[in-house]
C-alpha cells in the first residue's frame, strides 16, 4: 500500500546504510547461521532416516508431552497474565511497584534454580505437594509438575505484552458501551477483550514458543519417564550426550518448525489487527 | 416533580468539585421536549463534566437529575436511556459499521431480523447505506460521526448527548455538517444537548443556549436573546 521502500525518506538522524549493515550482520551471525547449521547437520541423515528418527514412538510421545504441557501452561498464563496486567494498570495499591518488578523475576532467575525450588515444593513431602497428595494428586514428576514449571517461565510474556496496551486503552470505549446499555461483564468480553486480544495472543504465542523449548526448569520436576514425562528438549540432550548429533539436530529442526509455525500464526493475527487500528 | 408541564430534562442544584477545580456550581436548568440545547463555554468551564454527569459517566457531588419525569441521579449510565456521541466518536475499532450500530440492539437482545431492519433504517437515515462492511479506520471523520450518531440513536434513547460533535472534523466541512446534524435531529425529533466552545456553532444549531463559565451558569436563552441582552459582562465578552 505504501511504497516507503522505493521513496527515499529523509530523517533527522542519517546512517541507514551503516545501521542496516550492522543489523543484518548481527542477525545473520547470531540467528540465521546457527539455524542453518541445524538444518545442515540433520542433512547427514537420509530423508527416510530423518522421518523415522523424528517420528519414533518415544520422540513422538515427547512432542505430545511438550506441546500439551506448554499449551496448557500458556493458556493458564493468558488468563492469569491478563488479570495481573489488569490489576497493575487499573488499581493503585501499596506494593504495586514491587509486584510490577516481580513480574520479570522468571526472566532473571536461572531456570534451574526455579526448577529445583518448584520440585522441593511439589514433591509429596513438600509444602504444596502435601496438600495435593491428600487428594491423591501428585504434582512433581508428572505432567502437572511440568505445566507448573512452564507457567512460572511464561508469566512475563503475557503480562508485558498486555500491560502497555491496557494502559493506552481509552476509557471512551467502555463508556460508549455503558451508554449503549452494556453490563460491565458484557463490556469486558465484547469491547475490551477484542481491543487487547492481539497483544494477548502475542503474549500467549511467545510464551508457548518459549515453553516448548524450555529445558532447565523442567528437567528437575518432570521425572523424565519415557513416554510419560519426557519432554522433547530432554531427548535432544540425551542424543547429544550419546554424540548422535544428526538425530539431535533433526529433532531440534522439528521443534524449530513448530516454533516458526506458532510465531507465523501470531504474525497473521498481528497484521490483521494492525489493519483496523 | 418538574416545574413546567413540558419540562423533559431537569438538573437541580448539581455540584461537582475536582481537586482544585469547580466543574459544577449549583447547576440548575430545564430542557423542553424536542429541543436542541447548546452548552456553551470556554475550555475548562465544566460544560463537558455537566454533560457527563447527565449521562451518568461521572457522579455529581450533590443535586438531582430528572429525565422524562424519572429521577436518574443514581441510575447507572447503562440504564439512563440516553444516547451519547463522544468527541472522538469512540467507535469500536474491531467491529464494522453494521456491528457498531447494532451493538446496543444486541445488548438489548433484539432478534436478528429486527436488528438488520433497524440498522438498515439508520444507515439510510444518516446516508451511509452501502458502507456496512467498512471498519472505522476506513471512514472519513464525517462518516465516523454519522456512525456514532446512528449507534447512539439505535436503541431509541429519550435524550441524546453530544460532546463537541465537530471537534474531530475538518474545519472546511464543519459548517455543512452542522446544518445536516441539526436537520437530522429535528427530523428524528429527539431532545438533544450538545457541548461546544464555538459561539457560531451554538448559535447556528441550538434552539436554546446555556452559557457556562467556571462551573456556573451565566445565562440561558435563545441565541437571539443572549446576543441582544447579554446579562453578564462575561457573556458580553464571550459572544463578541
Amino acid at each position: 500500500m505504501n511504497n516507503s521502500n522505493n521513496k527515499k525518506k529523509s530523517y533527522v538522524i542519517p546512517g541507514f546504510r551503516l545501521s542496516f549493515g550492522i543489523v543484518t550482520g548481527f542477525l545473520g551471525l547470531f540467528v540465521v547461521i546457527p539455524l542453518c547449521v541445524l538444518a545442515l547437520y540433520s542433512l547427514e541423515l537420509s530423508f527416510d532416516e530423518f522421518i523415522a528418527n523424528v517420528t519414533s514412538p518415544r520422540v513422538f510421545a515427547s512432542y505430545r508431552t511438550s506441546i500439551s504441557t506448554a499449551f496448557t501452561a500458556s493458556l493458564v498464563n493468558a488468563v492469569m497474565g491478563l488479570m495481573i496486567a489488569w490489576v497493575l494498570v487499573r488499581y493503585r495499591f501499596p506494593g504495586k511497584r514491587l509486584m510490577d518488578g516481580m513480574i520479570e523475576l522468571p526472566f532473571a532467575l536461572p531456570t534451574a534454580v526455579a526448577g529445583i525450588a518448584l520440585t522441593h515444593l511439589t514433591v509429596t513431602e513438600g509444602w504444596i505437594g502435601r496438600i495435593f497428595a491428600k487428594f491423591g494428586v501428585s504434582v512433581a514428576y508428572t505432567r502437572i509438575g511440568i505445566t507448573i514449571a512452564l507457567i512460572f517461565i511464561g508469566i512475563p510474556f503475557v503480562v508485558r505484552s498486555v500491560q502497555p496496551v491496557l494502559e493506552k486503552l481509552e476509557p471512551e470505549f467502555e463508556e460508549a458501551a455503558a451508554t449503549l446499555g452494556a453490563s460491565p461483564a458484557y463490556t469486558f468480553f465484547h469491547v475490551i477483550l477484542p481491543e487487547i486480544f492481539p497483544s494477548l495472543f502475542a503474549g500467549f504465542s511467545m510464551a508457548f514458543a518459549r515453553c516448548i523449548g524450555e529445558y532447565g526448569s523442567v528437567v528437575f520436576i518432570a521425572g523424565n519417564t519415557p513416554y510419560e514425562t519426557e519432554i522433547t528438549p530432554l531427548i535432544i540432550m540425551a542424543k547429544l550426550q550419546e554424540f548422535d548429533y544428526a538425530s539431535a539436530t533433526s529433532i531440534a529442526l522439528v521443534m524449530l518448525l513448530l516454533s516458526f509455525f506458532i510465531l507465523f500464526v501470531n504474525a497473521i493475527v498481528q497484521i490483521r489487527a494492525a489493519k483496523l487500528t | 416533580m418538574s416545574g413546567q408541564a413540558d419540562t423533559y430534562v431537569e438538573l437541580k442544584h448539581i455540584n461537582k468539585n475536582f481537586k482544585n477545580f469547580v466543574a459544577g456550581d449549583d447547576i440548575t436548568f430545564a430542557v423542553e421536549k424536542g429541543k436542541l440545547v447548546g452548552l456553551l463555554g470556554p475550555s475548562g468551564s465544566g460544560k463537558t463534566t455537566i454533560l457527563r454527569i447527565l449521562a451518568g459517566l461521572e457522579p455529581a457531588d450533590s443535586g438531582e437529575i430528572f429525565i422524562a419525569g424519572r429521577e436518574v441521579s443514581h441510575v447507572p449510565a447503562s440504564r439512563r436511556g440516553i444516547g451519547f456521541v463522544f468527541q472522538n466518536y469512540a467507535l469500536f475499532r474491531y467491529r464494522n459499521v453494521f456491528d457498531n450500530i447494532a451493538f446496543g440492539l444486541k445488548v438489548n437482545h433484539w432478534k436478528k431480523q429486527d436488528i438488520r431492519d433497524r440498522v438498515n433504517e439508520l444507515m439510510e437515515l444518516v446516508g451511509l447505506t452501502g458502507l456496512e462492511d467498512r471498519y472505522p479506520k476506513q471512514l472519513s471523520g464525517g462518516q465516523r460521526q454519522r456512525v456514532a450518531f446512528a449507534r447512539a440513536l439505535a436503541v431509541e434513547p429519550q435524550l441524546l448527548l453530544l460532546d463537541e460533535p465537530f471537534a474531530a472534523i475538518d474545519a472546511k466541512v464543519r459548517k455543512e455538517l452542522r446544518l445536516w446534524l441539526r436537520e437530522l435531529i429535528s427530523r428524528v425529533g429527539i431532545t438533544s444537548i450538545f457541548v461546544t466552545h464555538d459561539q457560531e456553532e451554538a448559535v447556528e444549531m441550538a434552539d436554546e443556549i446555556i452559557i457556562i463559565n467556571r462551573g456556573k451558569i451565566e445565562q440561558i436563552g435563545t441565541p437571539a436573546e443572549v446576543y441582544e441582552n447579554p446579562r453578564t459582562p462575561f457573556v458580553q465578552d464571550f459572544l463578541s
